[in-house]
């Protein structure tokens, strides 16, 4: 579904990724791992337009997408749930929601997708009226997933979803998380809290410097050598 | 008097109000500090003006005719001036708008002179006395026009999806995008509306006041000063910002002097910065 090959990009000239390459198949859980800097970020940025990469290509759904403006790419099916969840934070629960699907015309689609949300998280549906800013983490960060989900997407782009929660909350998210991919949507997924996240994710790379540097299924990868010593301490 | 002295400060802080709410609808979006907002107003008093000398249209008709094109202009100067400042250094992007209102003012001192025009004659004339309070027709509608457009300003920023759209660009540039707005197309409306919105107080405002290429200048002063006052990026604050502004420019011209009027209005906002350093609706 999403071809990324030999990526290299940056900011202001400062290169991050130097030879990024991964795939991602229709109906599946991907996973990006890598520590604090390895260019998770730069990279799915590079995807939805953000950042212009300096070379190399990204093909989505057989087409290239490398010099797409971020604003099309909800036309295109590709939803991104940001780092830092970005609500807009002075307007209620539902307005945000209807942002998220600003892009769909059909005002008995948005309905229908609202109520879907709505019966998927109940609890979006108590803080409907209240402005976002005032909202818990884990809450913001449903709503958040929710709003990329108002755009109907095929791809969902979550980067650090975990981040700033609860452990306990940060269960239920990934148990959400595959919910959602049940329904057959694609997810991309960027977590610094990879232990958890091979438990779920169908495939998955290992990133450093700006290079992914391992790939495999999600219990291929728990078992290598390399991740238990990065992230388990064992050796 | 001093009820008196309270409608005509309401009157003129109305138009203050308009002229505000556009300086800061600009600021909240695109961190833009339109310079060039009296200008507008300058022009659409011009515009009334011609639409009533060759077509002789009331004021208050030409409202939507000179709205329109008022708009167009704000989307001309967005698209040739505006949106190129944006990606230079951000003293070009403060100074741009400057450069442009220097360029009108002048520009119709060339081209019209500085005489004083005024509309001669105009639908609503007369006046209602209430004994305590002596209200003139004509400064009515321009009281009664600022206080619909704010409204429907409101409305549309509150409750239509584009409305929604530009006030998502102005809480978050980044997430806005991703959900599928076009920034630049929310920046494009926010300036258009902003000059339509300057435009149609320049409409009302001819209604009694008289009208010269500089008229814009000092409402711009007082505009800018009102948007500081209600806190920058609040187009509510701004709002509250104008009326104030216009209550106390009135109240200084009568029981002082007409000189003193910048100085309190000045003192006034330096009072605010030093108690309420973000403004009075800041936060």
């Amino acid at each position: 579904m999403l071809t990324v090959e030999h990526l290299c990009a940056g900011y202001d000239g400062t290169p991050i990724l130097h030879d990024l390459s991964f795939h991602v198949e229709k109906g599946k859980i991907m996973a990006l791992l890598g520590s604090n800097g390895a260019g998770k970020t730069t990279a799915l940025r590079s995807v939805v337009g953000k950042i212009k990469p300096t070379s190399g290509g990204i093909i989505y759904e057989g087409k290239s997408i490398i010099n797409m403006p971020t604003y099309k790419m909800v036309e295109l099916g590709i939803a991104m749930v940001p780092e830092g969840r970005l609500l807009f934070g002075k307007m209620t629960v539902a307005d945000n929601l209807r942002m998220g699907s600003y892009r769909v015309k059909n005002k008995r689609v948005i309905q229908s997708k609202l109520e879907e949300i709505y019966e998927i998280f109940p609890k979006i549906k108590e803080r409907e009226n209240q402005l976002a800013e005032t909202l818990s983490g884990g809450e913001q960060q449903m709503v958040a997933i929710a709003r990329g989900l108002m755009s109907q997407p095929k791809l969902l782009i979550l980067d650090e979803p975990s981040l700033g929660l609860a452990p306990k909350i940060v269960k239920e998210m990934f148990d959400f998380i595959k919910k959602i991919n049940q329904t057959g949507l694609t997810i991309i997924i960027v977590e610094q809290n990879a232990i958890d996240t091979l438990q779920f994710a169908d495939y998955a790379y290992l990133m450093n410097s700006g290079e992914n540097v391992l790939e495999g299924t999600g219990s291929e990868l728990l078992e290598n050598e390399k991740v238990k010593e990065i992230y388990l301490g064992i050796t | 008097m001093i009820i008196q002295c309270i409608f005509e400060g309401i009157v003129i802080g109305s138009i203050l109000a308009l002229i505000s709410m556009g300086i800061a609808l600009i600021w909240g979006v695109m961190n833009v500090l339109s310079f060039s907002q009296g200008e507008f107003l300058m022009i659409g008093m011009y515009l009334t003006f011609f639409f009533n000398k060759n077509l002789g249209l009331d004021p208050i008709i030409s409202i939507p005719f000179t709205a329109v094109i008022m708009f167009a202009l704000g989307v001309l100067v967005y698209k040739t001036l505006i949106r190129k400042a944006l990606k230079g250094p951000i003293l070009s992007q403060r100074l741009i708008t400057f450069a442009l209102s220097m360029v009108l003012v002048n520009g119709m001192l060339m081209l019209v002179t500085s005489e004083f025009r005024t509309i001669p004659k105009v639908i609503f004339t007369g006046t209602v006395d209430f004994g305590f309070l002596v209200i003139s027709k004509e400064k009515l509608v321009p009281l009664m026009v600022s206080v619909l457009v704010t409204g429907a300003l409101f409305l549309f920023m509150n409750k239509t999806n584009i409305g929604k759209a530009i006030r998502a660009t102005s809480l978050n540039k980044d997430a806005e995008e991703l959900v599928g707005i076009d920034t630049e197309f929310s920046y494009m409306l926010a300036f258009g509306i902003a000059s339509a919105i300057a435009g149609t107080a320049g409409c009302v405002l001819s209604y009694y006041y008289y009208i010269t290429p500089t008229v814009g200048t000092s409402f711009l002063l007082f505009g800018l000063i009102a948007v500081a006052l209600g806190g920058f990026g609040s187009i509510f604050g701004a709002y509250i910002g104008g009326l104030l502004m216009g209550i106390v420019d009135v109240f200084a011209g009568v029981y002082f002097n007409t000189a003193f009027k910048y100085v309190a209005v000045c003192a006034l906002f330096m009072l605010v910065v030093s108690f309420r350093p973000k403004g009075l609706f800041g936060k």
